[in-house]
This record gives structure tokens, C-alpha cells and sequence, in this order.
């Protein structure tokens, strides 16, 4: 191999030479070198190990498939040799080696290998007891580089784009698609997963510059045109539903939308299979051809071609044309259609050898490729005895065949037939929107791949409403791009068929052998396809044989599911930057400010109590609940949801969604309001104020503000009523001020008359306070005199100032969360979806008050009725512990047994300083209900806790606190 | 009594960078974040224009209702107008409606004083109210929203309704002597977590937060 003078559309910055360290030792190459074509440059040919066997293993594709040749770089970890730029500085070296890859221990597996069939763990391994030491042990010989935990977060940001055609592969197939769809008035995002754009056009010339001359002019027109956007780097790595491609470049992924997507991406080079078919120094024709045009490298110096295509013939001109001398073509077809190729190389001396075929490759000492056997083949395709010919090499370029690169059309839906004069899969119907051209459509020949792109750009831009579709003539192939049967046999095996997993032709015998005999089942049990390169180099060939083993042909055998993505995505790309939308009341920073500890509570962050610098959690909470009892205390209820309905059948639209009546309340009342769904349970709770005649404000549960919503506003669609739904969740704040103290500092604020007579408790008043219009409510969900007021949300700040201010006389505090959770507990109250689940119906949790049956009709209405008259199966109670209680108390979720089966569970528990024991509530079987009633409560480690069955509230029973003598 | 000083939605997202305050509205809103400001203008800058009055209403009665305040109303459901005095109406669906004021205008509060008519449903809006400018604007959306921005011509006059970051917003696009714009409008709930993450990105796009001294003419059209 040798570094050649300067290539017309070389990837090299020869201005600068890039130093690097690859297994300890230091190399240079030149700036644009992938990793493998700087080694490659300066001799190093074995660049890795095979994942099984540890075979050394050296340049495959140079085309993103060489997953033999992946390098640890740092903290990056499988790095892929074969695309990767080298950087100066890299300190590299081969994952998957024991000692490192020259002598990595791990080599003596080659000589086992006979006993590690295909499946052997599924027969060896299976003994649960034994399996995670098999496991540990598989994982690190097999292992795939060395995770280091301390890298460091890369915030990758995703981004979005749209176009009107998007074009997968910049080829000349997919430029000319992009020039068309462009001049129908279409924007054109073409991409290429290379470096660079051109694709085979500007390497697969077969020594005539012709084809790169013509690329080369499709690639200016493409830049200089306006409605293209040439994205070189980036490969789309899947296709979703609606024309959205994922694009994936160094930085980041982008989600392409698409009005069209032109699938022009090619086709993957099949290895051809023979024994030693991995020596480090055979490798696909194509690979060779972009060494010596991307990387200006001379791959060896004296080549065998197997050829068995015309592409093989370019690869032996495109050798000779970098200097290598080809030992000898060989073609493995009966007989070689005559053409200009074949008439070149004729004339330059070599005469291919038809119907021969490479029997096997010999390493040298070193493992690395010294030489080939030719053979020539019957007319079954099998080797005939004696006519072996050894020949002297050390480069082999393999050039049988092609698989197309389907997996994108095949994930947009697209149905392929297998064309048997092409041997490939071609599309037969495409879905709407996608279209193909080029090799990936099954045309080979370079003017033909020209033509179809036009054919298919033009078609592209007329399905985004640009342009008309045109009949534009594209010749059928002469040739066909692929054997049918690229398959030597050796007794010795070692005839690889998935470079990835070490399989070899025996291995897909025996496991058709074993029953494993359709495309995914062998794909499961020989994991065919299932390494790092997904089968693109090893499917197609799979196929081949599974189809000749079991007497089908390809199409019956047909492919196994392509999924995205198309190429490994970095994980940091996927998981950069997120979006998870936090909701924040209008008085987060005063609760920040106050010291609040912070919960989630759905969507909204809220404090679950303020902390108190010396105290603890608990004793915080409970000094803020004590605050409540004693004082006044203020809370931010604003993520409550909050409604409002007007119109003249408003009324008739609440009792119709609520279970209670409100079109007999009086204006300026409030009451409790219990939602149930079709089938009884109860959904949801609140209370309804009536503001006027027609219009009444009402509050949901702050996790189902959004569901009843959406559920109302679907129900007001359907009924039709005379009346108009409005949420105001989001604009209004609002904030509880309760406590002995509340009238005394509220009162400071406002004109409005709030005695017990103009402002009753379950009133609501209209008024101003700190000069802020307000909706005021007199509720008790805390057990204490206190007002619900809600403004405006851009007032809520001001008002909360403006309360805490005049409350500092009193005493006055925030209460969080967990405080109100305690108090209300106090009162008895329950929480729907704490002290209720998704069974749950009013009369288990003695709403029965709340049902009123005389309406015509409410949602739920006909389950209630039938749920009636049916026994209870349980029922929410409150309960106590014993006074003189002391060690771990239960839990919210602790169960209740009786007679060593569950009975029912506990829904709320708290110590209650002003009750001076534990008090809770749960849900328990109607015949263990009655006050008095003493269970068992079994706590997390088994134990138990004897508790009783008790009245609520176990707070001012009588609501004397809501009373104006209090 | 002096009048309740209102609170930006945006306040306690921007409290901890802002180096300048003002009222404008008799709204407690940032006027400037630093002297780099301007430069954020320039590439991309996010403003707060919270401060401005405006109102919304809902209903089959609505159009003839705003009519009947003067207020003009767009043809096209999903599509905006501006009133000569510079009020900005969005008509969000068949019958919804956003009217928001410039400075000094009036007719958020006349219609909140207004009792609404037969088929009229007041909608309160103390909305988070952002503005997008700068080169680097229209790339600030392709990170943060999948909705095409560029399809929101000034000239059509469309309104989007759509997710950013995962927030549900309303957006048009304007024109202005320094280029387009972007403004937009959200739940005020859900304002400093929009705010705070678009400024995240406009500063890795070399922009970030602009107050309103430097907004300038932007803030008051």
C-alpha cells in the first residue's frame, strides 16, 4: 500500500498531518484519513478482532460496516475505524482484545471454534443457577469496549426542519433527483451519510474519469442551486409516519418533515464467501476504490479480483490505475458478456478466468493476507478437484454482488418483489409520498441511475404540488449487478458469511438443520443480522443460502423487519436536550423566597411545606398546621382548576356533569360538587359558586383540572345547552387564608362586610381586597374560619404581599402541601385519588348526600342506581391507633388483614397533634365499619398495628370553628 | 389607594438576571438583563412583553359583540389583524378571540367592563407574552417547536396554535424595520418554564434574554 500523488476529489488536507496513537504505537496521516485509511497508509493492516473467534480483521466496506474495526478514543467507545476522521492526538485502541489486538489472548478461540457453534450457549448455558456467571463471563470476552461513567452530559440539542422533498444519498442518482424536484420550484434537503457528496460517481470509475466528470457537474449544480440545502455527514437514520426522517450529523438529529422523500441510497457491496474470507487484506472492490479516491491510498500491491459483476472489471482498472498490479480477474460466471470493460483490461494484459472462483485465502504469520487458491467451478458451481491454483497477493477485491439499501423504503411500508434477472429486492409498490431511484430501485447502469433520479425527483416535487410528474425513459439493466450464488465451499469452513458474529456457512446448515429454517427464526437463533451492522453486509447472503436449503427462492424466503435506526444514533443524541413543561404558580417565588421545600404535584411544582432552618421536615409541617389551628395561616390553592360556565342552561349544564343540583342555588353560594363517570366512580370533586344568574365559577382537583376540561367542553359540544365554558386555571391565582385570624387581617384589606351574617360560611362575595378584584369564597377544607380568594393571576404576587403583610400582627404563615394534608385529614375530608382509586363510588365513602336522583339525568346516574341497591363491598372509614401508640406507624397503602387475608388498606394516615394520636382513614369490608371496631394494620416488614374504627371528623366535630362564636 | 402593581408571569424565571426594572402598564417587567442586551437583539433575543393589557372572548355572539366596541375582527379563523390605533386582534378558531392593546390602549378594560351579550363568553388572559427576534429566530424555533415557522408569513396574517418545548402556544409572525419577529402567547403557568428554556437555547445560538429598554419600538408595536 502507498500514499498516491494527489486525487482530483480526494478527502485529504494534505497542509496538514494529523500525529495519533493507535495500540501504543504513533502513526500520522493527513487531516480528511478516516482512522483505518491513515493505519491502512502507514502498514498497519490488522486494525481489529472479530467478535467471537478474535480473528484479526483489517478493512472491510470503508463504508460505516466495518464493525470489526471499532476503536476506543477516550471516553468515546466503538468508535468505527472506517468513517471516523482521525484527530490529531487520538490515543486509540481495539475493544474487544485480551492484552491488546497484537496479542490479545482471546486469539485462541479461532482454534476452539469448532466447538462454539452457532446456538451453543442456548445448549451449554441454560442452567438458571449458573447463568449470571456465564453471563458476566460472555459479556466481557465478547465485550464491545470499555463504558467510563464520569463522561460527561452532552447536552445535544434535537432540532426540526422542513423541506418539500427530502433526498436520502447524494449519488448521481440522488443529486439529479435533487435538480429536478429543485427545478420544479420544490426545496430540496438532499443528505449523504459520507464526508462527502458524489457517492460511487466519483470512485467507481474504472479508470475512466468520465463518470466523475459528470458527478462532479451534478454536485455544482447542486450547490450553486437555491432551493437545495446539500447536508454531507448526515444519514437519515429512520423513517416514521408522514414523511419524518430523523437526519443525524455530528452534532445532532433533526427531525425532517417532508411534504416527499426520495429513497436514493444505494446498495450495500455483499462480501463473497469463501474460506479465510476475512484476512485482513480482502475486502469488497468498492472498499478498495475508495481508498484510492478518497484517500489517495493504493490499497495493495498486487491484487486478485473476484469478480462476478461488471463492477468488478472497473475495480481491476481503477487498481492498475493506482499502480497495483492484478495478479489475475476472476469471474465466477460460466462466461463474461463482453463490453468495453472487459475489452480495457484485455488490453492491458489480463485475461479473466470465467467460471474460476477464490477457494481460499492464506495468511502469513501475521494472520494477514499472503495469498489466494483459485478453482475453477463446475456447472453447478462447485470447485473442481485438482484444478487448484495458488497465487501470490496481498490484496483481494471482492465484487459478486450488491444488496440494496432497503431499510428505509421498507420502513415507510414500502412492498419488494425480487427481481430475478437483478438478483435483489426491488420496490414493487411504494407508499404515498416516498418514492426511490437508483440502485436502491434497481437500476445499476450510471446514465440509467441519472435518468431514474430525474424520473423520481420530478414525481417527488408534483406530490408536493410543484410541477408535474413526467415520463422520463429509463432503460432496463443488461446485466445483473449480483450472483445469484457468490458461495465457495470448503471442508474447513471459515467461510464467513456475517463478519459481525463470526458465522459461517455451517453454522446457517446446522441451524436449518435444527429446524430453524424461515428468515426469522434463523435470524434469532444464529443472530444473523444482529450485529453491529445489521446484516447490511450479511443478509442478502443469508438469504441465498437459507432459500437454497430449504428449495425456496428469495422472494418466498423473504427479509426479515427493517427497523429504525438505519445506523447506531449516539445515545447522547437521542438523549440531549428534552423538553418536560414544569407549571409554576404566580407565587412560586414567594414560596421560594419563604423557603419552600418543593413537590411535583402533576405538572406543577408545589411546596410541600417550608423549611425552617434547625427543624426538621415534621416538625415544620406540624408548626405550620399548629399556625392554621391557632393563627392564620395562607396557602396557594391556585393550581387548583378552575372553571367558569355561563349562559342560560348553565345551571342545567352542572347537573348534568355534577351529581348534585345547583339550579336551586341561590346567587352568591357555593357547594361541594362530586363528578362521577358513565360507570359510578366518582372522578372528580370541587365546589360550584354561583357568581350570577347564569354564571357559575367552580374548581376541580388540581390533577384533573385539565381531563374535565377537555371532558366538559366534549360533553357542552354534545349536548348543545345554551351556555359557554371557559377555563381559567391559568388565570387566576388563588390562595387559602384560614385561621382563628383570618376575618381580623383580611379585614384590613377590604370594605366588604365580612360578618357571618352578609358572608355565611359556603358563601361567595365579589369585592376588592388591596384594592385587587376578587372572587372570595367562605370553604372549610382545613377545618378553620378562612377564605379561598382568587384574582387575576398577574395580582396574585401583590395579593399574597399584601395578605402576609397584614397577617404579621397575627402571626401569620405559609402552609404547605403536606400541613394541609394534616388538616384536613383532621376534618375528615378525603382526596379523590388518595382516599379513592379508580373503583371507587360515592356511596363507599359515604357521599351518598351528595347523589340527588331526582334530576332527569346526570353522568353516571344509571350506575348509581344499580350500584344502590347492591350491598357495599367496602367503605372509607376513619380510624385511630391507640393513644399510647409508639414505634413505626402504618403508611398510606398499608393493608388490613383479617384472619390472614387482606381486607382492605389504609388511604391516609398522619399523627395528628391536635387529636394527640395517629388518626387516618381506610377502606374497609361493611361489616368491620362500625365504630368501635377494633384491625389489624400489617406494616411493611410483616408486623402489625391494631387500630379502631372511629367517627369523623376527629376535629371540631360540631364545625364550631366556622361559627361566629369561635 | 394606589393602584395593585401587576406581576409578569415571567418574573420569578427572569428575577435573578435582570440588572434594571420598570412598570410599564403598572407591571413589574424587566427593562434590562445586562449590557448585553442588545447584542442578544441582534442574533436572537427573547423579550417579555407580558405587560401589555389584553382580553380574550368566546362564543357564537363574540365577533358582533367586539364589533359593537369597535373592535375589528379577522375574516379567517386562524388569522390576525392589526387596528389602525395598533391593536392586535387573533381570531384562535371560528369564534374566539384575543385583542391585545399597545400601550396606553383601551380596549382590553372596556370589554372586561362590558357585560358580555347573549352567546358571549369572557376569557381573562394573563397569558406569559413573548416576542422572538433576531438572525438566529427562526433557528431558535426549529429547536424548540415542530411546527414550521417559516410558513407564518406576516403577509398572510396566520395564526399558529401549537406546542413549543411542550407548552400549547399561540404564534404570529411580524414585520418589523429590523426584520421579522416572532410573537408569541402561552399560559402564564407554563411562562417561566417557556421562557427559561428558550433563553437556554437562544444562548447557545449566541442570543438570549432582552429587556425592554432594548426591545424598544419592538415592545411598543
Amino acid at each position: 500500500m502507498k500514499r498516491l500523488s494527489v486525487m482530483p476529489d480526494e478527502w485529504l488536507d494534505r497542509s496538514r498531518v494529523v500525529r495519533f496513537r493507535f495500540e501504543g504505537r504513533s502513526f500520522e496521516g493527513f487531516a480528511g484519513d478516516s482512522i483505518s485509511s491513515a493505519l491502512w497508509a502507514a502498514g498497519q493492516r490488522t486494525l481489529g478482532r472479530s467478535f467471537k473467534y478474535h480473528r484479526p480483521r483489517g478493512i472491510l466496506s470503508a463504508a460505516n460496516h466495518d464493525v470489526n474495526v471499532m476503536v476506543q478514543d477516550g471516553q468515546r467507545l466503538n468508535t468505527r475505524g472506517d468513517v471516523v476522521e482521525v484527530r490529531e492526538g487520538m490515543d486509540l485502541s481495539a475493544v474487544n482484545t485480551f492484552g491488546g489486538l497484537a496479542n490479545d489472548r482471546a486469539r485462541h478461540l479461532n482454534r476452539l471454534s469448532r466447538f462454539l457453534p452457532v446456538g451453543f450457549y442456548y445448549k451449554a448455558f441454560h442452567n438458571k443457577r449458573l447463568f449470571p456467571l456465564w453471563e458476566r463471563m460472555f459479556r466481557r470476552v465478547t465485550g464491545l469496549g470499555v463504558l467510563d461513567f464520569s463522561t460527561p452530559h452532552i447536552r445535544t440539542p434535537k432540532r426540526y426542519d422542513f423541506c418539500d422533498v427530502l433526498v436520502i444519498g447524494a449519488g448521481p442518482s440522488g443529486l439529479s433527483a435533487a435538480l429536478a424536484a429543485a427545478d420544479a420550484g420544490a426545496r430540496v434537503a438532499i443528505c449523504d451519510e459520507n464526508a462527502r457528496a458524489g457517492g460511487s460517481g466519483l470512485y467507481q470509475l474504472g479508470g475512466d474519469t468520465a463518470r466523475a466528470d459528470a458527478t462532479r457537474s451534478l454536485l455544482a449544480r447542486v450547490r450553486a442551486h437555491d432551493n437545495i440545502r446539500l447536508l454531507e455527514g448526515t444519514y437519515a437514520a429512520g423513517y416514521y409516519a408522514d414523511q419524518w426522517v430523523p437526519l443525524i450529523d455530528r452534532e445532532r438529529m433533526t427531525k425532517m418533515r417532508a411534504k416527499s422523500v426520495i429513497v436514493a441510497s444505494g446498495a450495500f457491496e455483499q462480501p463473497s464467501v469463501f474460506r479465510n474470507n476475512d484476512l485482513p487484506g480482502v475486502m469488497n472492490g468498492s472498499a478498495m476504490q475508495r481508498l484510492i479516491y478518497r484517500y489517495a491510498l493504493r490499497p495493495c500491491d498486487s491484487a486478485v479480483v473476484l469478480a462476478g459483476n461488471a463492477d468488478g472489471y472497473r475495480v481491476a482498472l481503477d487498481l492498475m490505475a493506482a499502480g497495483a498490479r492484478v495478479e489475475a480477474v476472476v469471474d465466477m460466471r460460466a462466461s463474461v458478456p463482453a463490453s468495453p470493460l472487459v475489452d480495457a483490461l484485455k488490453a492491458r494484459g489480463i485475461e479473466p478466468l470465467a467460471g474460476h472462483a477464490i477457494q481460499e485465502a492464506h495468511p502469513d504469520g501475521r494472520g494477514e493476507l499472503a495469498g489466494v487458491t483459485l478453482v475453477k467451478l463446475d456447472g453447478s458451481g462447485r470447485p473442481v478437484a485438482g484444478s487448484e491454483r495458488r497465487i501470490a497477493c496481498d490484496g483481494v477485491a471482492m465484487s459478486t454482488g450488491w444488496s440494496p439499501t432497503m431499510n428505509l423504503l421498507y420502513q415507510a411500508g414500502t412492498r419488494m418483489r425480487f427481481d430475478d434477472l437483478l438478483q435483489q429486492f426491488v420496490p414493487d409498490q411504494l407508499p404515498e409520498g416516498v418514492f426511490a431511484c437508483g440502485r436502491s430501485n434497481g437500476v445499476y447502469t450510471f446514465e440509467s441511475r441519472m435518468a431514474d433520479g430525474v424520473r423520481a425527483g420530478l414525481a417527488a416535487a408534483a406530490h408536493a404540488g410543484l410541477g408535474e410528474a413526467a415520463p422520463v425513459g429509463v432503460p432496463p439493466e443488461a446485466e445483473a449487478p449480483s450472483l445469484a450464488w457468490p458461495i465457495v465451499p470448503h471442508p474447513d469452513g471459515k467461510n464467513f458469511v456475517d463478519f459481525d458474529e463470526d458465522l459461517q456457512v455451517k453454522d446457517f446448515e446446522n441451524a436449518v438443520q435444527e429446524g430453524y429454517d424461515n428468515i426469522e427464526l434463523l435470524k434469532r437463533f444464529s443472530t444473523v443480522g444482529m450485529g453491529p451492522s445489521q446484516g447490511k453486509h450479511s443478509n442478502m447472503t443469508a438469504l441465498r443460502i437459507l432459500a437454497r436449503l430449504t428449495g425456496k427462492s428469495p422472494q418466498q424466503v423473504g427479509t426479515t423487519t427493517a427497523r429504525p435506526f438505519f445506523h447506531p444514533v449516539p445515545l447522547s443524541h437521542l438523549a440531549g436536550r428534552g423538553f418536560s413543561p414544569q407549571r409554576l404558580s404566580p407565587l412560586h417565588g414567594r414560596h421560594a423566597a419563604h423557603g419552600a421545600v418543593f413537590m411535583q404535584a402533576g405538572a406543577w411544582l408545589r411546596p410541600e411545606y417550608y423549611a425552617v432552618g434547625g427543624k426538621s421536615r415534621i416538625d415544620c409541617i406540624r408548626e405550620e398546621a399548629r399556625r392554621v389551628r391557632t393563627a392564620v395561616g395562607l396557602i396557594d390553592v391556585g393550581t387548583l382548576g378552575k372553571l367558569e360556565v355561563r349562559g342560560p342552561q348553565a345551571a342545567e349544564f352542572l347537573n348534568r356533569c355534577y351529581t348534585g343540583r345547583y339550579d336551586n342555588m341561590k346567587v352568591g353560594a357555593t357547594r361541594y360538587a362530586v363528578m362521577c363517570d358513565e360507570s359510578g366512580v366518582l372522578s372528580d370533586e370541587g365546589v360550584v359558586a354561583r357568581i350570577a344568574d347564569d354564571v357559575f365559577y367552580f374548581t376541580t382537583t388540581s390533577s384533573g383540572a385539565a381531563t374535565v376540561y377537555r371532558e366538559l367542553s366534549r360533553l357542552n359540544t354534545e349536548w348543545k345547552l345554551d351556555c359557554g365554558l371557559v377555563n381559567l386555571t391559568g388565570a387566576y391565582s388563588a390562595m387559602n387564608l384560614a385561621g382563628p385570624a383570618s376575618r381580623k387581617v383580611l379585614s384590613q384589606l377590604t370594605d366588604m362586610d365580612l360578618s357571618s351574617a352578609a358572608f355565611p360560611y359556603l358563601a361567595i362575595r365579589c369585592g376588592t381586597v388591596a384594592g385587587i378584584p376578587v372572587r372570595m369564597m367562605r370553604v372549610g377544607f382545613v377545618g378553620e374560619w378562612g377564605y379561598e380568594i382568587h384574582v387575576p393571576a398577574e395580582y396574585g404576587p401583590t395579593l399574597w404581599d399584601a395578605l402576609m403583610k397584614a397577617g404579621e400582627a397575627s402571626g401569620i404563615g405559609p402552609f404547605g402541601v403536606e400541613a394541609q394534608r394534616l388538616l384536613r385529614l383532621e376534618k375528615g375530608h378525603l382526596i379523590v385519588s388518595q382516599d379513592t382509586d379508580g373503583l371507587t363510588h360515592p356511596f363507599e365513602v359515604g357521599m351518598d348526600w351528595a347523589v340527588k336522583f331526582d334530576k332527569l339525568f346526570f353522568t353516571g346516574k344509571r350506575s348509581l342506581q344499580i350500584l344502590r341497591t347492591m350491598p357495599l363491598k367496602r367503605k372509607l372509614v376513619g380510624f385511630r391507633l391507640a393513644e399510647n401508640h409508639s414505634g413505626e406507624a402504618p403508611k398510606e397503602c398499608h393493608l388490613v388483614i383479617r384472619d390472614g387475608d387482606i381486607a382492605g388498606r389504609v388511604t391516609s394516615i398522619s399523627w395528628s397533634p391536635h387529636v394527640g394520636r395517629y388518626i387516618g382513614l381506610a377502606f374497609l369490608p361493611p361489616d368491620m365499619a362500625a365504630v368501635g371496631t377494633p384491625f389489624t394494620i400489617r406494616l411493611s416488614d410483616g408486623g402489625t398495628v391494631n387500630a379502631e374504627v372511629c367517627d369523623t371528623p376527629f376535629f371540631d366535630p360540631k364545625d364550631e370553628r366556622q361559627k361566629e362564636i369561635a | 389607594m394606589s393602584a395593585p402593581v401587576r406581576v409578569s408571569p415571567l418574573l420569578d424565571a427572569q428575577r435573578s438576571q435582570a440588572s434594571k426594572w420598570t412598570q410599564p402598564e403598572g407591571m413589574q417587567s424587566v427593562a434590562a438583563f445586562g449590557p448585553g442586551d442588545a447584542a442578544h437583539l441582534h442574533q436572537v433575543g427573547i423579550g417579555d412583553l407580558s405587560f401589555r393589557r389584553r382580553a380574550g372572548v368566546k362564543g357564537t355572539g363574540a365577533a358582533a359583540w367586539l364589533k359593537s366596541l369597535g373592535i375589528e375582527t379577522p375574516e379567517r379563523p386562524n388569522s390576525w389583524l392589526r387596528m389602525p390605533d395598533g391593536t392586535l386582534v387573533l381570531r384562535l378558531g371560528m369564534t374566539e378571540f384575543l385583542v391585545e392593546d399597545v400601550p396606553g390602549g383601551g380596549h382590553a378594560a372596556r370589554m372586561q367592563a362590558t357585560a358580555p351579550s347573549h352567546g358571549v363568553y369572557p376569557v381573562p388572559r394573563f397569558d406569559a407574552s413573548l416576542v422572538i427576534a433576531g438572525r438566529e429566530a427562526l433557528e431558535l424555533t426549529r429547536q424548540t417547536c415542530a411546527f414550521d415557522f417559516a410558513t407564518l408569513s406576516p403577509q398572510a396574517q396566520t395564526v399558529a396554535m401549537t406546542s413549543m418545548v411542550g407548552v400549547g402556544i399561540t404564534a404570529i409572525a411580524l414585520n418589523g424595520s429590523d426584520g421579522l419577529r416572532y410573537r408569541l402567547w402561552c399560559d402564564g403557568t407554563y411562562g417561566s418554564y417557556l421562557w427559561s428554556t428558550l433563553v437556554e437555547v437562544a444562548r447557545d445560538l449566541g442570543g438570549g434574554e432582552v429587556g425592554l429598554d432594548a426591545l424598544g419600538r419592538i415592545a411598543q408595536v
